[in-house]
């Protein structure tokens, strides 16, 4: 059995390592990885960013050209680095609008729109478009009337779609990337609201995100609400502004000769920079030239901030360069597949060297392994937390990668404990289990560094509460797969679960029902310091509760003796269920309709492979006991 | 069952005497103890709770955080639930008395549940949870409570003083009058699917208060959960008539059918008048018959500019129109029907009706109506009915060929429906394009709906169709919207008020906010429905002003980041202080804490964002804040200690099951 699940996840591991061969559409050149940019409220490389961008627009990084095969089908034939496409997306806009890069994986819309596969070019959408807007036109009404009314999937989808033809347009004419705050501090400001309002009335092509917000702020009644007012909207200039097609407004404004000297710096930087990108110059010292102009803007924009009093928790600044090149070093790295792989080399070795005569290097090395995994995990949480600035518990994937962290190191201080090399066994191989799954959910599901929502930024409670309820999943992860491991060894054996086991299973059982009970009391303080009740019946807060209650029942029944050594490995297995259900089944499959995090088609099948899991799990379980009922 | 005689983790089963080992031989009162604070009875509890929490949450997700709230987690049912494990906690305590020390932690966590349990009994349904409202610059002091609150205020014929007004307020939970299935009904509904009704009208109406001294009782006969939030109209004894008009288009390419606009018409002094993009509605009403049958049955052709048909008392006069030989005049007896002037393609221009040869043809006549020394004039349109003239004057409708065979050739865009209520309650309907002339004709009786298309048919690009609704007689009421229970419709809350009084009963209904006055002989009677609401100066002797808005946001992103409300907190006697109310930073003032929730952009009073915040906050106080403090850490520190003091012996198990 083992060596089956063992030779099932090696299996996986070479598919996972095995890399498609690339070639570039347009080499970026070396070093641009690095150039910071705004995306998504955050700073940080090129490279993480132009990844997101593609993610969100293809559906699939790397990505590149698609090619038609032998039945007309749409496949990806030529893949290549994030950046090196986002560039020749920029390079040749026009192009790219007739090759399919819009990612529709909707199978009735590409019915509908007679897409031969899961990509469309943007030029081949207009169909899309005019279904998108009665869609929107509906939803409009709907609303006028006073109706809210959550969306059906198709509706959804479509929407969806619309948000994706949006953010193709954008990324095609390098309106995603921000590069620069447009009026960092009084000066510049006054500057902006003296000069811009003729300019920006006379303006009538396409609205840029920076102009449409300096014109709600001009709008203001008084000079003191319009400065307040672009202050907090904080407008940056796009990468289009700066380097691609510069912005006639802002050259106008440079061309008189009144603009701030670092404002006709950045552009004539921005300029040069793209020259060389596109070959014609010396790339390193236009990109140092840039990002020094950059790093000046952005001093300016920190400091006024800070005069401000806004400057510190709430609103992070501008990242230095080390921590551009800790998020760079740590998106290269992909630390978490180098610990999955760690901890299921671990388990390997350990299990290899368990039985009795096998010479103890064997073992040693094994718990080496796991505790390389132990610490290729923590610096890639440790990274994440210093990218970040908070708890970086936050989604489905770093709760993943945590509870592999901490199941890792339960099962090693049980092995100690113990002196039960099975426990690290199980231990390693459930924290492989839960980082490979982290690694291959969507990146939806959390895995790209994003915002938080505003009352999760309290570095106490993140720490205190988040952190103790997720870890309390570990025991249970732990508990889960060292009950599967010993209901079928004694199911093998032809006998109950050996007592030993048991009670290593126990006191997973007892460890994670008091992180949880703690974690769950301890979220109720939070809830009552934010929002003012101790306990509201939030779906997440009852499945939190669930858990503590669902293994709180094995707990009472041992004492009169109607869970045994067997009740209790059965127990820990099929108590997961209620994990798993507050874990993920509160946020993606109760969540639907108007608290819906993500949907889509990968969505349900996400759910079926679960909800099928779950069910396999539980109808073994019930054949193991039943098995072991009759041997007996 | 298998014996296993094998060593049992801790804490071992030889330290621990079950609750019914104790029992044996004890009276039947500790035996009863015992079983209630069994392993066994804790056990069936946990799961009891725990599947009951899973499906309230689903309860939750189908209908809405408040209707859970009422109908499960505030029930009496619910709460049984927990003074059951209450009990189970005191029982299993208790029967191990005198305690040892490795019970001690056993103790201290159970100790802690009941402490936890009594922190939300002793709460309770007085603790305080809502909402306070505060746009800029403004003092405010009332909280919006999760309640209802219907209101009776009795004034006498004459009272100039407060002192003769009789008045009763109660707090009310309508989500059970609203027709949200009970707890037990939702389970059944995967079985036997529950379609919760727009309206639902009760079958025994609901007690809402009573003034005995003044004779008068209301209650609640029908609740509507999911209405328009502009008034619509319902059925009554009494009333005005009213038609509702759904227009619905369809264009060639369309997957979608559109919706588009639509309301209620009523004919009063104005008349009614809908126009969406190509279609005209137009209802009216007549008293004589006798219109109504020419209505029905238009004439079969017509002069080339039309006939105008006047009926004056009970008999029919036709006066076909000569626009070239204006001003034509009618002779009734007394009374002289003059038609001034005829504008075939009428434009508003400079607040007056002219020709406009760019405009699409539907043609006017100016009237003027003269009697004696009584006159009046008005214009009137094809098609349509002269709206009632205050008065006793003649009705009048024009008929125009444009409207009964059409412009041909395709001409033109667009049609009419003609709708004339009569005063047999029969609603009269006819349509016509611009192209083809007349279209359907149909009569719908009183309370009935009809639909059909009036714009489209074979060939034609576009379609519009009309739905409606006839309400002879009708009041102001709520306007169910088209709901779907599985999409988790949510809207306006109306209900309707049965005042009961000596001489019979008033009914009306109210939306939530809003008031009717009813006079019942010389006394005038004020029923009000509102958000059941709890004054701040009152109940903590403080109101709030909010200074200032402050939203964070992430660089570049136009996401919130962080928010906060810089307030004002104005003492009732007098003193005023400053303080800042932010996510995560709650103010505690007057025994209550004000936390940070949501905001919205306010409105102006030209319906115009201003472009400042309204900072919402909770209001809340909790007097059993601590007893739930206290008890988590009891809970938790009686885990610690039951690990600590844990029987370190391993000694042989019971009889296991698994």
């Amino acid at each position: 059995m083992i060596r089956t699940i063992l030779a099932a996840f090696a299996c996986l591991a070479g598919l996972a390592a095995a890399e498609s061969s690339t070639t570039a559409i347009l080499s970026a050149p070396i070093g641009i990885a690095a150039l910071p940019v705004l995306h998504e409220g955050r700073v940080k490389p090129f490279a993480v960013a132009a990844e997101e961008i593609v993610l969100v627009v293809a559906g699939k990084t790397p990505f590149g050209l698609v090619a038609a095969g032998a039945g007309g089908e749409r496949r990806l034939a030529v893949r290549v680095p994030a950046a090196d496409l986002l560039v020749d997306w920029w390079r040749d806009p026009a192009a790219w609008r007739n090759r399919p890069l819009v990612h529709v994986p909707w199978l009735a819309l590409q019915g509908e729109l007679a897409i031969p596969g899961q990509w469309a070019a943007p030029d081949e959408l207009g169909a899309a478009q005019t279904r998108i807007d009665a869609v929107l036109a509906e939803r409009r009404q709907a609303e006028a009337t006073g109706l809210r009314r959550a969306a059906g999937r198709d509706e959804q989808a479509l929407v969806e779609l619309a948000r994706r033809i949006g953010a193709t347009a954008e990324a095609l004419a390098g309106r995603s990337l921000l590069l620069a705050p447009l009026a960092p501090d009084a000066a510049a400001r006054a500057w902006v609201l003296e000069t811009l309002p003729p300019l920006l009335e006379r303006e009538s092509h396409a609205e840029r995100p920076w102009r449409a917000q300096v014109r709600e702020a001009v709008r203001r009644p008084t000079a003191n609400d319009q400065d307040a007012a672009l202050a907090r909207n904080d407008p940056w200039l796009t990468a289009e502004d700066l380097c691609l097609r510069p912005d006639p407004v802002l050259a106008a404004l440079v061309a008189t000769g009144q603009a701030p000297a670092d404002l006709i710096e950045l552009l004539t930087a921005a300029n040069a920079w793209w020259r060389a990108v596109l070959g014609d110059g010396d790339y390193p010292a236009a990109h140092a030239r840039l990002d020094a102009a950059l790093r000046a803007r952005a001093a300016r924009r920190d400091g006024e901030l800070r005069a401000r009093g806004v400057g510190s928790e709430q609103v992070a600044g501008y990242p230095g360069p080390s921590l551009i090149a800790l998020e760079l070093a740590y998106h290269r790295a992909r630390p978490f597949t180098w610990a999955w792989l760690a901890f299921l080399a671990g388990a390997l070795v350990v299990a290899g060297g368990a039985r009795d005569g096998s010479p103890a290097w064997r073992r040693r090395l094994g718990a080496g392994l796991i505790v390389l995994a132990l610490g290729i995990t923590t610096a890639g949480l440790g990274a994440r937390i210093a990218i970040t600035g908070l708890g970086a518990v936050s989604t489905l994937y770093e709760t993943l990668i945590y509870v592999a962290l901490v199941t890792g190191i339960l099962a090693l201080v049980l092995w100690r404990t113990l002196h039960r090399p099975g426990l690290a066994v199980a231990g390693a191989l459930a924290a492989a289990l839960c980082a490979m799954v982290g690694e291959a959910i969507p990146p939806e599901y959390g895995a790209s560094i994003g915002q938080l929502q505003p009352v999760l930024r309290s570095r106490f409670w993140l720490w205190l509460h988040v952190k103790v309820v997720v870890a309390a999943y570990a025991p249970f992860v732990l508990a889960w797969a060292l009950g599967n491991l010993a209901l079928w060894r004694a199911g093998h054996a032809g006998r109950p679960v050996a007592n030993d086991e048991a009670r290593a299973i126990y006191r997973c059982l007892q460890i994670g029902t008091v992180l949880m009970a703690a974690g769950t009391l301890l979220g109720g303080v939070w809830a009552d310091q934010a929002w003012g009740r101790f306990w509201g019946w939030d779906p997440k807060e009852v499945g939190a509760l669930i858990v503590v209650l669902v293994y709180l029942v094995p707990l009472h029944l041992r004492y009169v003796g109607w869970v045994g050594a067997t009740g209790t490995a059965a127990w820990a297995v099929l108590g997961f269920i209620a994990v798993l259900w507050s874990w993920y089944g509160v946020n993606f499959i109760q969540a639907t309709g108007l608290h819906a995090y993500a949907f889509g088609s990968s969505n349900r099948l996400d759910q079926a492979l679960v909800g099928g899991a779950v069910l396999a799990q539980a109808l073994l379980t019930t054949w193991q006991l039943v098995h072991l009922r009759s041997r007996s | 069952m298998p014996h296993t005689a094998c060593a049992m983790p801790d804490p071992g089963p030889a330290a621990f005497r079950s609750s019914l080992d104790r029992a044996r031989g004890r009276g039947p009162l500790f035996r009863l103890l015992a079983a209630i604070g069994s392993a066994p009875m804790a056990a069936a509890l946990l799961v009891l709770v725990s599947l009951v929490a899973w499906t309230a949450t689903y309860y939750e997700a189908a209908y809405g955080r408040e209707a859970a709230a009422a109908l499960v987690y505030q029930s009496r049912w619910f709460s049984a639930l927990f003074i059951g494990l209450a009990l189970a906690v005191v029982c299993a305590v208790a029967v191990r008395w005198p305690w040892k020390r490795h019970q001690y932690g056993f103790v201290v966590v159970h100790a802690g549940l009941l402490t936890l349990i009594l922190g939300f009994a002793f709460a309770g349904r007085d603790r305080l949870d809502g909402l306070l409202q505060a746009p800029p610059g403004r003092v405010v002091d009332q909280i919006e409570l999760p309640a209802d609150y219907v209101a009776l205020v009795v004034q006498p014929a004459g009272a100039a003083s407060a002192a003769a007004t009789q008045a009763r307020a109660v707090h009310v939970q309508t989500y059970d009058l609203a027709g949200y299935p009970s707890f037990a009904r939702f389970l059944l509904s995967p079985f036997w699917p529950y379609q919760r009704p727009g309206i639902n009208h009760l079958a025994q109406p609901a007690h809402l208060l009573s003034l005995p001294e003044a004779g008068l009782t209301l209650v609640a006969t029908a609740v509507a959960d999911t209405a328009a939030p502009q008034p619509g109209r319902a059925a009554a004894e009494a009333g005005d008539p009213a038609v509702q008009v759904a227009l619905r288009m369809r264009t060639p390419g369309q997957a979608v059918e559109q919706r588009l606009a639509g309301g209620w018409l009523t004919a009063d002094a104005d008349g009614g008048q809908l126009f969406v993009g190509p279609l005209a509605t137009t209802f009216a009403c007549a008293r004589d018959p006798v219109l109504i049958q020419a209505f029905a049955h238009p004439p079969a052709s017509l002069p080339a500019d039309g006939r105008l048909r006047v009926v004056w008392r009970g008999i029919l006069h036709d006066l076909d129109i000569d626009a070239a030989h204006l001003p034509q005049h009618l002779v009734i007896g007394s009374l002289t029907v003059s038609v001034e002037e005829r504008i075939l393609r009428p434009r508003q221009r400079d607040g007056r009706l002219a020709d406009d040869p760019a405009a699409e043809a539907n043609p006017v006549l100016r009237l003027r109506l003269h009697e004696g020394d009584r006159d009046t004039a008005a214009w009137v349109a094809a098609g349509a009915l002269l709206p009632p003239l205050p008065g006793d004057w003649p009705e009048l409708l024009y008929e125009h060929p444009l409207w009964l065979a059409g412009a041909g050739s395709g001409q033109g865009q667009g049609g009419i429906a003609m709708l004339l209520g009569g005063p047999d309650g029969v609603l009269q309907v006819r349509t016509a394009t611009r192209s083809r002339g007349a279209g359907t004709a149909a009569a719908v009786a009183a309370g009935g709906a009809w639909s059909g298309d009036v714009v489209g048919g074979e060939g034609s690009p576009m379609r519009i169709s009309i739905d409606l609704r006839w309400l002879p007689r009708s009041q102001t009421g709520p306007d169910p919207l088209d709901v779907d229970p599985a999409r988790k419709d949510r809207s306006e809350r109306w209900m309707e008020l049965a005042l009961r009084h000596p001489a019979g009963e008033e009914r009306r209904w109210l939306p939530r906010g809003g008031r009717a006055a009813i006079q019942l002989g010389d006394r005038r009677v004020v029923v009000h429905y509102d958000r059941a609401r709890l004054d701040l100066r009152q109940s903590h002797g403080f109101a709030i002003r909010l200074e200032h808005f402050d939203e964070g946001r992430d660089p570049g992103g136009m996401r919130s980041a962080s928010y906060a409300s810089d307030v004002s907190i104005l003492h009732a006697d007098g003193g005023a202080e400053r303080a800042r109310i932010s996510m995560n930073q709650p103010l505690h003032v007057g025994g209550a804490t004000l936390y940070q929730t949501a905001f919205s952009p306010e409105i102006g009073d030209d319906g115009m964002p201003t472009g400042r915040q309204v900072s919402v906050f909770t209001v809340a106080e909790d007097r059993g804040r601590w007893l739930k403090y206290t008890g988590s850490a009891l809970i938790v520190l009686g885990m610690l200690l039951l690990w600590w003091w844990r029987p370190r012996r391993t000694v042989p198990a019971p009889e296991t099951v698994l």
